[in-house]
């Protein structure tokens, strides 16, 4: 297994935005596709999330980000296992992702 | 002639044969000897009791002071809580357009400043303590871990469609804000209640 660390406000963007795209610019959506991407090429890494640094997230664009993987992106919710994440300055947005992927259902297209 | 100055460290210089040797009119010879120890041997109890006394107030000043900061940083966070719901009140209130970016914004930045005061109070009250309840004296944690509740105000707050710029103005979602703060802070308050009851 190997250790790749994401962070979200360096490498995604400090002020994260809305739920979808269309919504408004750094969607959940479109950090869902960002970490898919990641997933899918790195198959064996554990992926570490930095969740500090941003200047805050809703609860829309969590669940989309993350709940939005077993959603829309095929993965089962065991992809939770892939993850680790770091959030020293507000731990419940963890449990809120924890939740997020639990209660998440593939949508059949 | 002057006189010699008591002061000056030169002149408390004892010969080398004093120094050897121990002045007293008993003949023992170095320091741990029966004699000596028993000397010295009666004062130790009241030594350990001033030592205990000293460490008892200490932890009591250190408790005392940790419980005053723990009531600041409740009323800090129901404040927090306050200026969060406010926030997002405005932003479910507001037309489409700037102030509603703006208060948006401010409720999410909020919110993470209070969660960043909850972990904060997790730390604090942290620890053991020993607790009598109907199933009997057991010793437990008694933190203040509000991450659940506090990802349950975020979701009432922010949930969908919070930041949907297409949805209208929408002031009946602040009532449900307010319901939201009310179930936190009760939750906040039953599990501080915990905390300071009496060991």
């Amino acid at each position: 297994m190997t250790k790749m660390n994401f962070s979200i406000a360096k490498q995604f963007s400090p002020h994260p935005g809305p739920r979808f795209r269309n919504q408004g610019p750094d969607s959940g959506e479109a950090l869902r596709r960002k970490l898919a991407k990641i997933l899918i090429e790195h198959p064996n890494a554990i992926v570490f999330v930095d969740l500090d640094g941003t200047s805050g997230f809703g609860s829309s664009f969590l669940d989309e980000a993350f709940g939005g993987l077993v959603r829309y992106e095929g993965f089962e919710k065991s992809v939770l296992n892939r993850f680790r994440f770091k959030s020293d300055i507000d731990p419940s947005y963890i449990v809120e992702i924890r939740e997020s992927i639990e209660r998440a259902e593939p949508v059949k297209h | 002639m002057n006189a010699p100055n008591p002061l000056n460290t030169k002149n408390l210089i004892m010969p080398a044969a004093l120094h050897q040797k121990c002045i007293c009119s008993t003949e023992h010879s170095s320091f741990g000897s029966s004699r000596q120890m028993g000397d010295w041997w009666p004062a130790i109890p009241s030594v350990a009791a001033t030592l205990l006394a000293v460490i008892f107030v200490h932890q009591l000043t250190k408790r005392r002071d940790r419980e005053k900061y723990l009531y600041e940083l409740h009323s800090k966070v129901v404040a927090m809580a306050d200026e969060a719901t406010s926030a997002a009140s405005r932003a479910w209130s507001a037309k489409t357009g700037a102030e509603r970016l703006t208060a948006i914004a401010e409720t999410k930045w909020r919110l993470q400043l209070l969660g960043a005061a909850l972990a904060r109070l997790r730390v604090i009250s942290g620890g053991w303590r020993f607790r009598r309840s109907w199933t009997g004296p057991a010793i437990v944690n008694v933190e203040i871990a509000m991450e659940k509740q506090m990802s349950d105000f975020r979701h009432e707050l922010t949930g969908d469609p919070f930041e949907d710029p297409s949805r209208r103005s929408m002031p009946k979602e602040a009532v449900r804000c307010e319901a939201a703060k009310g179930a936190f802070l009760l939750a906040l308050d039953l599990k501080l209640r915990f905390w300071i009851l009496p060991d």
